[in-house]
């Protein structure tokens, strides 16, 4: 069963479909609810307002091949929502909680750069962390769900220009945040400016 | 962490990342949190639309028609004799229910005029084949179940107001539907209530499509009596359950509809003939006559589970006053 074989259904209101579009969709929106939230609890509540929002305007999605990346940005959306809704307590909490040792870790390998690997993945969940709801937002859809710049932007209704300086800004706070955890040019590549210029991470890539 | 990042490097890296956020988070079960949603969008569909945001910088224009338009409407009340009428007011004292109408709009003349003229909703197309007048189904909701009953208002015959009517019209209302001092002779109650007023057993459904509940049930003290209950289920869809007494000779299910949608079907309802109509919009339309009552039933849901609502209706007992 695919978005496609329900979408008539679904443009009829028909209440069965929506559910099952839920049931089909729910983890994958409640995931990305959460690497925005970084709260089980609200990720449930956006994740809630996700579909609500996507019931009231799925009469308005014209491919629905584009489906899972328009439910992306709604979650998203929704996460940012229900974030500046409530007090902004828990993510300095949430931040403190990511000690290297709670990770996983891979079971095989070299434990030399297995070590380093994982030191690097959790810096990189930090820095991640301590970044603006809306500046999360940008990354988490162009580097994990691989939206580019000119989409995201046409979903959160503003311009290419805005997507990219937010990329930009979260990349330069991350760069800050992993310097000042490795060390000055530990990051230099993500900053943008010499690295940038060798490979480095763009924003309008 | 000394070496530069390209691109691709630190693209799998926030992605490793997120994935080991995502791995030490328990995903909520999916069938547990769908009942909240589907509750929301169903609170959602009873709510009535939010009232449009004024544009700002009307064109002049605009502003020249509206008093113009202004002017002529007192000029012609003025000519008929007419006086302000101002807003019906609804009087819920003592109805039992839920009471989803605070304050009504005026009855529009040409409704009050033309009675026999069908409302919006497609079922009120359907013509009565007992009276030749378009029942007040109500399906539209909201200000056009209102707009619904205005139009009964006129074919309500003459005489004293009840002691439950309450709605009073506008004096101007009334003088153009000729039954000065009357007044409209429906009203809220509860389902028990409108059983025990009924003359006879009412018929209420001991199935409902999934997250469906009762939203209000009118008692027409008019001739004929009837009683409408309405439903309302997820995504603003929509049941009313009317029944009326029509008497022994009643109606059959040959009785012609005249619709645009499909031709009428004979099915059977517990026994009795039916005819099952659907309808351009999705709905269905379902007549048919147990006893002496002649039964109604309207539904945006398919005809799969119209029937099955149908099925399901029986006769609520009734407590002893």
């Amino acid at each position: 069963m695919t978005v496609d074989d329900l979408m008539p259904h679904l443009k009829r209101a028909d209440a069965r479909a929506f559910e099952v579009l839920f049931n089909l969709y729910y983890e994958q929106a409640f995931e990305t609810a959460y690497l925005v939230t970084r709260d089980r609890e609200l990720a449930r509540d956006a994740t809630q307002e996700t579909f609500i929002r996507v019931f009231q305007a799925i009469g308005s999605l014209r491919d629905a091949r584009a489906f899972q990346r328009w439910l992306h940005v709604i979650a998203t959306n929704a996460a940012v929502d229900v974030l500046r809704r409530r007090p902004p307590v828990t993510l300095v909490e949430d931040t403190a909680q990511l000690q290297p040792a709670s990770l996983p870790v891979p079971p095989q390998g070299d434990p030399e750069s297995e070590a380093l690997a994982s030191e690097r993945r959790d810096a990189v969940r930090r820095a991640i962390a301590a970044l603006d709801p809306v500046f999360r937002q940008v990354v988490i859809l162009h580097y994990y769900h691989d939206l580019s710049v000119e989409e995201i932007a046409a979903r959160l209704h503003c311009p290419p220009g805005t997507v990219k300086s937010r990329l930009h800004r979260a990349r330069s706070a991350m760069a800050r945040d992993l310097d000042s955890q490795f060390g000055p040019g530990s990051a230099a590549g993500l900053a943008g400016a010499p690295g940038a210029a060798r490979g480095g991470v763009r924003a309008d890539d | 962490m000394t070496d530069r990042m390209d691109e691709r490097e630190f693209r799998a890296l926030v992605r490793e990342a997120l994935a080991a956020e995502l791995r030490e988070v328990s995903v909520p079960d999916p069938a547990e949190e769908w009942p909240q949603v589907a509750g929301r969008l169903f609170r959602l569909a009873l709510e009535p639309a939010p009232a449009r945001r004024r544009t700002p910088g009307w064109h002049p224009t605009a502003w020249a028609g509206a008093a113009a338009a202004v002017a002529l409407s007192l000029l012609a009340g003025w000519y008929a004799g007419l006086s302000w009428p101002g807003p019906r007011r609804v009087d819920l004292a003592g109805v039992a229910g839920p009471a989803v109408l605070q304050e009504a709009e005026p009855a529009p003349e040409a409704a009050a005029a033309q009675p026999a003229e069908g409302p919006r909703d497609p079922a009120a197309t359907v013509a009565d084949p007992g009276t030749g007048a378009a029942p007040a189904t109500g399906l539209a909701g909201g200000a056009d179940d209102l707009d619904a009953t205005a139009t009964e208002t006129a074919e309500a015959p003459a005489g004293p107001a009840t002691e439950s009517a309450v709605i009073t019209n506008g004096q101007r209302g009334l003088r153009t539907a000729g039954v000065a001092g009357q007044a409209v002779p429906y009203r809220f109650v509860s389902l028990s209530e409108a059983a025990r007023r009924a003359p006879f057993p009412l018929l209420a459904p001991t199935y409902l499509p999934p997250d469906t509940l009762l939203v209000r049930v009118e008692v027409w003290d008019a001739e004929p009596f009837r009683v409408v209950q309405h439903y309302g289920g997820p995504l603003g869809r929509r049941m009313t359950v009317e029944a009326r007494e029509v008497g022994e000779a009643g109606v059959t299910a040959s009785d012609s509809f005249q619709l645009e949608s499909s031709a009428p079907r004979v099915v059977q309802v517990s026994g009795a003939e039916a005819s099952l109509v659907e309808l351009a919009d999705g709905g269905v339309f379902l007549t048919w006559q147990a006893g002496s009552v002649l039964v109604r039933l309207r539904s945006d849901w398919d005809a799969a589970e119209t029937l099955r609502v149908a099925e399901s209706l029986v006769p609520l007992e009734t407590a002893p006053r």
